[in-house]
C-alpha cells in the first residue's frame, strides 16, 4: 500500500462493514452524556496539584538522597573499607551494562 | 471516512485551567470514540479516556499548537493503550507461568451478521495493526501523522494497513463462505 489512494481502494470492498460499526458507535456516544464543565474543571485542579507536590517532593527528595549517599560513602571510606567499596563499584561498573540491555522493554 | 478532529490552539494551557477543562470537555466524545473503536469496551474505553484526560493535563506544556489537540490526546491515548496491554501482556505470561489454568474459553460465535463479524475480525487484528487501521480510516489521518503517533517508521504504517486490511478482508470473505455452505 503505497500511498493512500491504494488504501482507499483497497478498503472498499470491507468499507460497509467499518461505516456500519462506526455508526453503531456513534449511536451509542450519542446516548451516553459528556461530563459537566465542572468534572474537567476539578480534574485539571486535582492533577496539576498532585503534579505539583510530586515535584516539590522529587526536588527536595534528590538532595536529601544525594547527601545520604555521600555521607555513607565517606562513613565507610573513614571506617577502612575502601577496598569493599572499590569491589562494589567495580562490580557495578562489570554488570550495570547488562542489566540495562536485559531489562530492554520488549 | 471521517472528517479530522476539530483543530484548537493549546499554546498557554498550562497556565489556564479554565480553558483546558473547557478544551478537554469538547474533545472528550472524540477520545472515548477512538477507545471505544479500539477496545470495544465501553467501559474500559472510559477509564482509558479518564487516563488520557490526566496524562493530557499533567504533560500539557509539551503541547505544540502544530497539530489539532484532539490529534495529540488520541497519540497520548494510543501510546497509553500500547504501553498498558505490553504490561498486561507481560503479567499474562507471568500468570501462565505459574498457573495452569491460563487459558480462557474464545468467545461463542452466535450472532452471523456482517456488523458483528466486522467487530470480530477487528479485536482479532492485533494491536499494531488494528491501531493504524482505526486511525487511518476513522480519523483519516496521514501515514506521517500516524507514523508520528506511533513513534513507528512510514513504511512500518504502509505495511501494516495492509496486512490489517488483508487480514479484515480475509476474515470476512471466510464468514460470509461458511454462511453460504
Amino acid at each position: 500500500m503505497k500511498n493512500e489512494t491504494e488504501f482507499d481502494q483497497a478498503i472498499v470492498p470491507i468499507k460497509p462493514a467499518l461505516d456500519a460499526f462506526d455508526q453503531e458507535v456513534e449511536a451509542m456516544m450519542a446516548t451516553s452524556s459528556v461530563p459537566p464543565l465542572s468534572y474537567f474543571q476539578e480534574l485539571v485542579e486535582q492533577t496539576q496539584k498532585t503534579a505539583r507536590r510530586r515535584a516539590i517532593l522529587e526536588t527536595l527528595l534528590f538532595p536529601v538522597v544525594a547527601l545520604l549517599y555521600l555521607a555513607g560513602l565517606g562513613l565507610l571510606l573513614q571506617n577502612g573499607y575502601a577496598i569493599p567499596l572499590m569491589i562494589g563499584y567495580a562490580g557495578v561498573a562489570l554488570f550495570l551494562p547488562f542489566v540495562i540491555i536485559l531489562a530492554q522493554p520488549e | 471516512m471521517k472528517a479530522k478532529p476539530p483543530t484548537k490552539n493549546g499554546a498557554g494551557l498550562d497556565q489556564d485551567p479554565q480553558a483546558l477543562a473547557t478544551l478537554l470537555q469538547a474533545n472528550y466524545r472524540q477520545v472515548l470514540g477512538y477507545f471505544i473503536k479500539l477496545t470495544q469496551d465501553p467501559n474500559l474505553a472510559q477509564d482509558l479516556t479518564q487516563e488520557t484526560m490526566v496524562k493530557a493535563i499533567i504533560n500539557i506544556g509539551q503541547y505544540r499548537q502544530e497539530a489539532p489537540f484532539a490529534s495529540w490526546l488520541i497519540s497520548i491515548g494510543a501510546n497509553l493503550y500500547r504501553d498498558g496491554r505490553r504490561r498486561q501482556k507481560r503479567q499474562e505470561k507471568h500468570y501462565e507461568a505459574l498457573t495452569t489454568a491460563g487459558q480462557w474459553p474464545p468467545t461463542p460465535v452466535t450472532a452471523e451478521d456482517n456488523n458483528i463479524a466486522i467487530k470480530e475480525a477487528l479485536l482479532q487484528l492485533p494491536l499494531k495493526k488494528r491501531t493504524p487501521l482505526v486511525l487511518k480510516y476513522y480519523y483519516d489521518f496521514t501515514y506521517q501523522e500516524i507514523a508520528a503517533i506511533l513513534k513507528i517508521p512510514v513504511g512500518t504504517v504502509r505495511s501494516r494497513l495492509h496486512a490489517a486490511v488483508r487480514e479484515l478482508r480475509s476474515s470476512l470473505a471466510e464468514r460470509s463462505e461458511r454462511n453460504e455452505e
